[in-house]
């Protein structure tokens, strides 16, 4: 890596010293990467390791925080103070702190547009990616989100995978019949599945409904899908699909819940199931759609990113590193360790047997992203999480929190 | 009370008569300190109150916007409402209780400072790892339920962090444990400083229990009681840690308080002018609070 | 209150005793707890364990994240000590200005300082962290060092204000009459008679910066100088609902000032309690 402004400002202090020692000075580069304490940073700073050990003179700081709340609130008070690093890890679109949008429309982050590898940028992520023509993150692999299932509990349960809604409430039954749960829920955290049953419901529909709330042409509360997905949450929760007290639980909950097989399932990413996994390695665990009969439709979305700052001062060498991540190699690389599949491998349709029943839904191009990836404010996710726990615990109408919703989504206006 | 003879006197400033015998320089780091780390900082916070800073672009002046989003919002009047609730029957409760264990510990009872040492043990931890454990005994299959079941009462198992009902009361709960002590410590103290031949006058005299408590003991407690109310009225306030730990806030804003509110609109959602608007509303209570509490217990305490 | 009854006596003790239990509940499932196997925690999370596991606390001592329970205990007590003494040395010499300098000049100091203690700091650390971000005082034992010594001198300065304020002048002025110089005359006379004080301080400071989370939380998180309160929050985070997992960890967090409390006891409550007479 040699970065021309370095050499021509070092030029001249290589005057005064033995010329030897000049490409050791010109090529020494640190590039400043912060990631989540997770199989997801763990993968950046294993690749980091690798690329710095392949390219002699770039050298990796990899800082990580706590995945979580804390990770965006590092990055944005990095950012804010000044202290930018070079390499971030980012969330495709909006909804978290670390979400690339935000970071990118207040011009903290460098356009990648002019990398080889942009050629074969997935369709399904340009709106969670692109602003205009500029390009602000690099995909790092496929999240799939759906209803992450334990495949010999269910056996034993005598349950099949749930074709519609009424498999999967009768299901519910069955479970509960046996002293155990079907699924299970985090009541401070239940936006995946909210958000699962409105792909079917809201979005399978109008895939377009972010674009069209944000030009203000449809609304929560005139949606008739919207309502509909609470009304499903709340009978999830008034039929026992969920563990008991799962209005006060957490997410590592979940996770807990699962891995001790008082649960069979969980609506939530591929990630969650890894994590489970690392609990209970005994677990034969699988994501598949949510089951809405006609209306199915499979959740994936391209939420872990790298970008670059855009006040780096090793530009190059940090635009340099992307390019090499961007390979299809050290996109499996990093899929082996952080989950999730390649952008190589669902360009050609090979997917992990975990994914399978999601597979035909993506090999047919029926991809729902994340739906809050496209909510401009982050509130909103924040309302809707509270709502739907507000609802079950009788502190909220349907119509109260679809309209808290809208109040959300305008505050800024 | 060897500690700090510090009660002040009516004119508590005594100073040498020889003039400046301390270097104001002396004082000088700490000046500085003041005015980075209080002074300089508050009022830096203070003007994101007025500004819609996202913590990434210019910030823009908005004026009182988000003081009327803060009076009118439903995650707003939660937390004051639920902040308010805490510190008053936190600071009730703890007094009630702390007295109570001080009249009952104070006086010549066997094992009495084994007693003391129990209840003021949770005083000194964290309130994090406190509450923790507290989650545990309220958790659906903990202590709690089981006990209640142990009992017969199947009826009364509740999802206690996860109801709506009873979730706010959880935390007082653990605010209540854990600092009872406290005010026991403070009253205690109190009592000890009340000469014994005083009592001892009244009951020969023929006072009655409650009549020595009510018109010796009890009036004497009032500086004591100016202490125990006003510290844990400015923790009550500043509630955090508990709710974090116990419910994050939920179940939706059932037990949010102004501190949970200020942590998650500033570092979670990044809206750091409406994070510093609700910093400002605490401050502003914090202080009208602190400063009538102290005018009317000092009154009383003059009047006693 | 010289002869109360016997069987008053007796009912107060019953009474007592009784209460004490009920305030151990909470001490005797986080001993419990923490000593159970994962076996029982989801079959039997409430009762005795069938057998000790001892090995929960090894796995909970190695803590998360690269960095161990012990090393974020170190790191607490570094930056304990570190704050409380500074806080020492600033609030003392401040106090003694205050309480020497001039009837108006010293009120106004006081009062200039006291505000501190009122104003909550979830205002000030926003700012205070891109400052401190800047010159590298983020992420480090130092950083929070300089923080407390800055957040709790109001509380110490008022503290020792109505200590000193009580010291009459003549033993200086006698040590003057010597010929000592002033710093002499504090470091010599002064501050020893402080003492007392000085322990209150130490203890309240010490208890705070302890104890305190949110401001570790957002200045230390994610950084290998994690204290106790950020690495247990971490271990819950990683851990939830392995209650024997976490309650090892809540234990170890909790034994050092259970014990600080159980060895000074007397001084620690003293130090809580020294305005009250």
């Amino acid at each position: 890596m040699r970065s021309d402004s370095l050499a021509l400002r070092l030029s001249g202090a290589a005057l005064l010293i033995a010329s030897t020692a000049l490409p050791a000075l010109a090529q020494d580069v640190t590039l400043r990467l912060v990631a989540p304490a997770s199989a997801v940073g763990d993968a950046l700073e294993q690749l980091a390791q690798t690329y710095a050990a392949e390219t002699g003179g770039v050298t990796f700081t990899v800082q990580k925080f706590p995945s979580g709340d804390s990770y965006g609130q590092a990055v944005v008070t990095q950012i804010q103070s000044g202290a930018a690093p070079d390499l971030i890890y980012t969330n495709a679109g909006y909804g978290r702190l670390e979400s690339l949008m935000p970071l990118a429309q207040a011009g903290h982050l460098a356009d990648l547009s002019a990398g080889a590898w942009v050629a074969d940028f997935p369709e399904s992520a340009r709106d969670v990616y692109y602003d205009g023509e500029a390009l602000y993150g690099l995909p790092l692999s496929l999240t799939s989100v759906g209803l992450i299932h334990n495949t010999a509990m269910m056996e034993r349960l005598g349950i099949a995978y749930p074709e519609t809604e009424e498999d999967f409430f009768a299901a519910c039954a069955t479970a509960a019949g046996q002293g155990v749960s079907f699924s299970s829920a985090s009541g401070a955290f239940p936006y995946y599945i909210v958000e699962t049953i409105a792909a079917a419901k809201v979005y399978a529909e109008t895939p377009d409904w972010n674009a069209r709330r944000r030009a203000g042409e449809v609304s929560f509360a005139t949606t008739p899908g919207w309502a509909e997905t609470f009304a499903t949450f709340a009978r999830m929760a008034e039929e026992g699909c969920f563990q008991r007290g799962f209005e006060a639980a957490s997410v590592p909950d979940l996770f807990a819940a699962m891995a001790g097989e008082q649960g069979a399932t969980n609506v939530g990413p591929v990630t969650l199931a890894g994590a489970v996994l690392r609990m209970n390695p005994t677990l034969s665990l699988a994501v598949g759609p949510w089951p809405s009969g006609e209306n199915t439709v499979a959740l994936g979305f391209y939420n872990d990113a790298l970008s670059v700052a855009a006040g780096s001062p090793n530009l190059d060498a940090a635009l340099g590193f992307i390019d090499w991540l961007a390979e299809p190699e050290q996109q499996r690389a990093f899929t082996a360790i952080a989950g999730g599949t390649a952008r190589a491998d669902v360009a050609e349709g090979t997917f992990p047997a975990m994914i399978e029943r999601l597979a035909p839904y993506y090999s047919a191009g029926e991809i729902v992203g994340l739906p809050h990836t496209g909510w401009t404010r982050l509130e909103v996710l924040d309302t809707l999480s509270r709502g739907a726990t507000q609802i079950v615990t009788g502190q909220a109408t349907i119509d109260e929190v679809l309209a808290a919703l809208d109040a959300a989504w305008d505050a800024g206006e | 009370m060897g500690a700090a003879p510090c009660r002040q006197p009516k004119d508590p400033l005594m100073y040498s008569p020889t003039a400046a015998r301390a270097p104001l320089a002396w004082a000088a780091p700490a000046i500085v300190i003041m005015l980075l780390f209080h002074y300089g900082a508050f009022v830096a916070g203070g003007w994101y109150a007025f500004t819609d800073w996202d913590g990434l672009s210019t910030p823009n002046f908005v004026g009182l916007a988000n003081f009327r989003q803060v009076l009118t919002s439903a995650e707003a009047r939660a937390a004051l409402t639920n902040t308010l609730l805490l510190t008053f029957f936190y600071v009730t409760l703890s007094n009630l209780i702390g007295l109570g264990l001080a009249l009952m510990l104070n006086g010549a009872l066997r094992a009495q400072n084994i007693l003391r040492m129990v209840f003021f043990a949770p005083v000194v931890m964290s309130p994090l790892a406190v509450s923790y454990v507290w989650k545990f005994i309220f958790s659906v299959n903990g202590p709690l339920n089981a006990g209640l079941e142990a009992l017969g009462l199947e009826g009364a198992t509740r999802v206690w962090l996860g109801d709506p009902d009873t979730a706010l009361w959880s935390v007082l709960v653990v605010m209540v444990w854990q600092f009872s002590g406290l005010c026991m410590a403070f009253y205690l103290a109190g009592l000890q400083g009340i000469p014994t031949d005083l009592i001892e006058a009244a009951e020969i005299d023929g006072a009655s229990p409650w009549r020595r408590f009510r018109k010796i003991t009890f009036p004497l407690l009032a500086p004591a009681a100016t202490v125990s109310i006003a510290l844990p009225t400015i923790f009550g306030l500043r509630t955090f840690d508990q709710v974090i730990a116990l419910t994050f806030g939920g179940p939706g804003y059932a037990t949010e308080t102004l501190a949970t509110q200020i942590f998650k609109q500033t570092f979670a959602f990044g809206r750091f002018g409406y994070g510093a608007a609700f910093a400002l509303v605490l401050t502003a209570l914090v202080l009208v609070v602190s400063v009538i509490q102290l005018l009317v217990l000092r009154a009383r305490e003059d009047r006693i | 209150m010289n002869r109360p009854s016997a069987l008053n006596t007796f009912g107060r003790e019953l009474g007592a005793l009784a209460l004490a239990l009920l305030w151990c509940v909470p001490f005797y499932y986080l001993a419990i707890v923490s000593l159970k196997p994962m076996s029982e925690i989801f079959a039997d999370p409430v009762g005795f364990p069938d057998q000790l596991a001892f090995a929960n606390y090894a796995e909970a001592w190695r803590g998360t994240m690269g960095v161990s329970l012990g090393q974020a205990m170190l790191n607490s007590l570094i930056v304990t000590i570190g704050s409380v003494v500074a806080v020492i040395a600033l609030g003392s010499a401040s106090a003694y200005v205050i309480a020497r300098n001039g009837r108006r000049m010293g009120t106004l100091l006081f009062f200039f300082f006291v505000i501190g203690i009122i104003l909550p700091h979830q205002l000030s650390v926003v700012p205070l962290y891109s400052v401190m971000r800047q010159i590298g005082l983020v992420g480090n034992q130092l950083g929070l060092i300089v923080l407390y010594s800055g957040l709790m001198t109001p509380m110490s300065v008022f503290l020792y204000s109505g200590f000193v304020r009580t010291l009459p002048a003549d033993y200086e002025e006698a040590a003057e009459v010597d010929g000592a110089s002033r710093g002499r005359i504090f470091l010599k006379v002064i501050f020893p008679l402080l003492a007392p004080v000085t322990g209150t301080v130490a203890v309240m400071v010490g208890m705070v910066v302890w104890n305190d989370f949110f401001i570790q939380l957002i200045f230390l998180s994610g950084s290998p100088a994690q204290t106790l309160p950020v690495a247990v929050y971490g271990f819950v985070g990683e851990f939830s609902a392995r209650w024997n997992l976490v309650f090892a960890a809540v234990f170890v967090s909790v034994v050092p000032i259970l014990a600080f409390y159980l060895l000074a006891q007397k001084q620690l409550i003293k130090g809580f309690t020294g305005g009250i007479k």
